[in-house]
């Protein structure tokens, strides 16, 4: 008897939490989609003397050794603060959640930074798998999702569909296309394997590579791995086996370092190795050691930290000493997080005095040749256009650093559904560049 | 999106040079599992409680390698680091796990896993989220040695090397002398290894201070391999208990013979099953683990225990 009553509490209980949620599931549905609001309405996360601006990112986790990127990007914003007095009289500041690389925390984080701390758009949020899970609420929020850190095709395939998503790193299937094309200029006649974390990362520059070669060259082997597995000394193994006479790899540092490694030390072979532009920097030659990561070549978009007779270069040290970093954290990465700074803060100069969220994205859209500081090429946006770093250069690691050495390319405006080997067009590399 | 077809590679019998490589290196791989393994079986057998944070612990102990090295040669600083490692395993048991021995297991098991994080934690805070660089050293260093085409690096040779000695050392020391016994006897039946004269407090002490050394050990050969990061030792954790609990939790030379099937199978699997989509290697590893367990529960080598009540 008191069983059954038990029961009939529950179920009202259930269908009232069914019905609510079902309204608020409503609610979400007329907030969704881009909103101007009204004269005088508040702005959030904007102030008087404030903007707000958050990203999920890794502080910690397995790739905690990319924090340095969103310390670099709040260390200009608060260089920019202290000298220039902010962006149009207000201040930047900027809300760091740690998601460990973690989706199911990237979701909670990113609802709390738009849901409590209230803030005005996201900026340079950090991975493929965990922002794949909080790019819709963004949208559907009608959150600016502002120069993405990660190259995935995702975000930037249809502006139309995100049409507040912004890349910022050149899309993994455009690095891919000129590995290809490298290879086919390179090794005609020979053969080639790819290693791959077997995800969008992975998949989308295995896509860009076989567009990239012609049939001069061979593929002997697809490897892919999962992002749990400890080493990659099977995937390297196999390639060696199958005779391949270059290696291009899409992985992030540790396991690249390793490969690279196991094929050096373990296994006495002198394969050429191409990597992705998100391991091509000072971290995996730390790791791998300046001998093993020798000769190793990848895309990059920025000048190098050692290039210090450039004035762009000299400011990113003065702002790194500003910061309290070491001179000589200055890497790959810390001149990546200037980029995309730099790059948020001319968006909201352009946004102007009253800053909306429609205002950010239209300020976005209307950068067209503009370079930052730092960078080898300008970059441009469009309506049609949310995929920047379209030109970029091929460099190698050579005694201990890494020297940009060309050939360079540029697919500019080229969408990313139609990119081909014929989008490419090599390019001069700029005064400076080379040693 | 495209989807990642792998063909099978060739068979043994026509690529002979591919499978034993595949083997080799998956030795090569799996005897870093292995001594991970050993420190948890190390401590699983004197004092029966399953270390989720042994790997973390082995880390701070390879961080704190990593301080010595860059003030003096790699062995001093080697056997610095095992010291200090062994007293703070000892320190945790007496202040930390102590207070809970008499408690449910799972308390114990709650603690571990909170060891865990706190070393992880530990080691971020101290030593920040940079990778260090770390060896491979001068010992380990060098060409690898090749027979045809098939070759294993020294530091693969290393790595196996210290394995097996490790396990020979602990198979000898619970085997064949008095501490062993007595380590023994305390992990079995405290009450009545206590009534028999054994000073069981001072036996899990020294217990957690053995496996704190190996975990050391074990983080110091596997950085030189995987490199020094806060996240070095968590994909090695993984398959270290796989191996412990394939070779039985309490035998030394199971958790060897555990970790280097690992190794193996994963390879072999990797190469030869062709996947329709991404990679199996681990789904075949995993599998082969439960179909052992499901014939001998108590794992390859394990002792099966027998309780009167």
């Amino acid at each position: 008897m008191r069983t059954t009553r038990m029961l009939w509490v529950l179920g009202i209980l259930l269908a009232g939490t069914m019905l609510f949620l079902a309204a608020c599931g409503d609610d979400d549905g007329d907030d969704g989609g881009p909103t101007e609001p009204a004269d005088g309405a508040e702005v959030p996360g904007i102030s008087d003397t404030e903007i707000v601006l958050g990203a999920h990112t890794s502080l910690t986790g397995p790739i905690a050794a990319y924090s340095i990127i969103p310390t670099m990007a709040s260390a200009y914003f608060d260089y920019i603060n202290e000298t220039e007095g902010g962006v149009n009289g207000r201040t930047i500041t900027y809300l760091l959640e740690d998601d460990q690389y973690s989706p199911p925390l990237a979701v909670d984080l990113t609802r709390k930074l738009v849901e409590q701390d209230g803030i005005f758009a996201m900026f340079n949020a950090l991975g493929t798998p965990n922002h794949l899970q909080v790019i819709d609420y963004l949208q559907d929020q009608g959150v600016p999702d502002m120069y993405l850190a990660t190259g995935a095709t995702e975000w930037v395939r249809d502006p139309a569909a995100r049409p507040f998503a912004f890349g910022s790193n050149p899309n993994y299937t455009g690095e891919g296309l000129v590995m290809g094309k490298y290879i086919t200029d390179n090794f005609a006649g020979g053969k080639y394997g790819v290693i791959l974390q077997n995800d969008d990362f992975g998949i989308d520059g295995l896509a860009g590579v076989k567009l990239g070669v012609n049939d001069t060259v061979e593929l002997v082997g697809e490897e892919p791995y999962e992002v749990t597995d400890p080493d990659l000394n099977s995937q390297v193994d196999r390639l060696r086996a199958a005779e391949a006479d270059v290696v291009v790899i899409f992985s992030t540092p540790l396991l690249l370092a390793n490969a690279i490694r196991h094929a050096r030390q373990d296994l006495d072979w002198d394969v050429p190795f191409i990597i992705s532009a998100v391991s091509m920097n000072e971290l995996t030659a730390l790791i791998a050691g300046d001998d093993v990561i020798e000769g190793t070549i990848g895309p990059v978009a920025t000048f190098m930290q050692w290039q210090e007779d450039l004035p762009g270069i000299q400011r990113h040290l003065e702002i790194l000493e500003f910061a309290g970093i070491d001179r000589s954290g200055a890497s790959v990465l810390t001149l990546y997080a200037q980029y995309v700074a730099e790059m948020m803060v001319e968006t909201l100069r352009r946004a102007g005095d009253n800053p909306t969220r429609a205002g950010l994205i239209e300020a976005a859209e209307s950068l067209e040749d503009w370079t930052c500081s730092v960078c080898l090429y300008s970059v441009t946006f469009s309506p049609d256009d949310h995929d920047p770093a379209q030109t970029f250069a091929l460099a190698e690691y050579r005694g201990g650093r890494i020297e940009i050495t060309g050939p360079a390319y540029s697919y500019e405006g080229v969408a990313v559904a139609d990119l081909s080997v014929d989008s490419l067009e090599e390019v001069e590399l700029p005064e400076g560049a080379q040693p | 999106m495209s989807i990642v077809v792998v063909l099978a590679s060739a068979p043994p019998w026509e690529d002979p040079t591919l499978f034993a490589q595949q083997i080799l290196s998956g030795i090569a791989s799996g005897s870093l599992f292995a001594i991970l393994a050993l420190a948890i079986v190390m401590i699983y057998r004197s004092t029966s409680v399953l270390n989720f944070g042994q790997g973390e612990m082995g880390l701070f102990g390879t961080f704190i390698a990593w301080s010595f090295m860059t003030r003096m040669d790699f062995w001093p600083a080697f056997f610095l680091a095992i010291l200090v490692a062994a007293v703070l395993g000892a320190a945790l048991e007496r202040f930390i796990l102590r207070p809970v021995a008499d408690a449910p297991v799972l308390n114990s098991i709650v603690v571990t896993l909170g060891l865990f994080i706190v070393f992880n934690g530990l080691s971020l805070w101290i030593w920040g989220s940079q990778p260090k660089g770390f060896g491979p050293f001068s010992v380990f260093k060098g060409a690898p040695t090749c027979v045809g085409d098939v070759c294993i690096g020294r530091l693969s040779i290393g790595i196996l090397v210290v394995t097996l000695v490790i396990m020979v050392l602990l198979y000898l020391l619970f085997q064949h002398t008095r501490l062993g016994l007595a380590l023994r006897a305390t992990a079995q039946n405290r009450t009545a290894s206590r009534l028999v004269g054994v000073p069981v407090g001072n036996m899990l002490s020294i217990g957690w201070g053995l496996a704190a050394a190996v975990g050391a050990v074990a983080g110091v050969m596997a950085a030189q391999s995987l490199s020094l990061t806060t996240g070095t030792m968590f994909a090695v954790l993984l398959f270290a208990f796989a191996a412990a609990v394939l070779g039985g939790l309490d035998s030394p030379v199971g958790a060897v013979v555990g970790g280097i099937t690992i190794g193996v199978v994963k390879n072999l699997a990797g190469t030869y099953v062709p996947p329709e989509v991404g990679s199996v290697d681990l789904a075949v590893a995993f599998l082969v683990i439960i179909l052992v367990l499901m014939v001998r529960p108590t794992g390859l080598f394990g002792r099966r225990a027998v309780r009167r009540v």
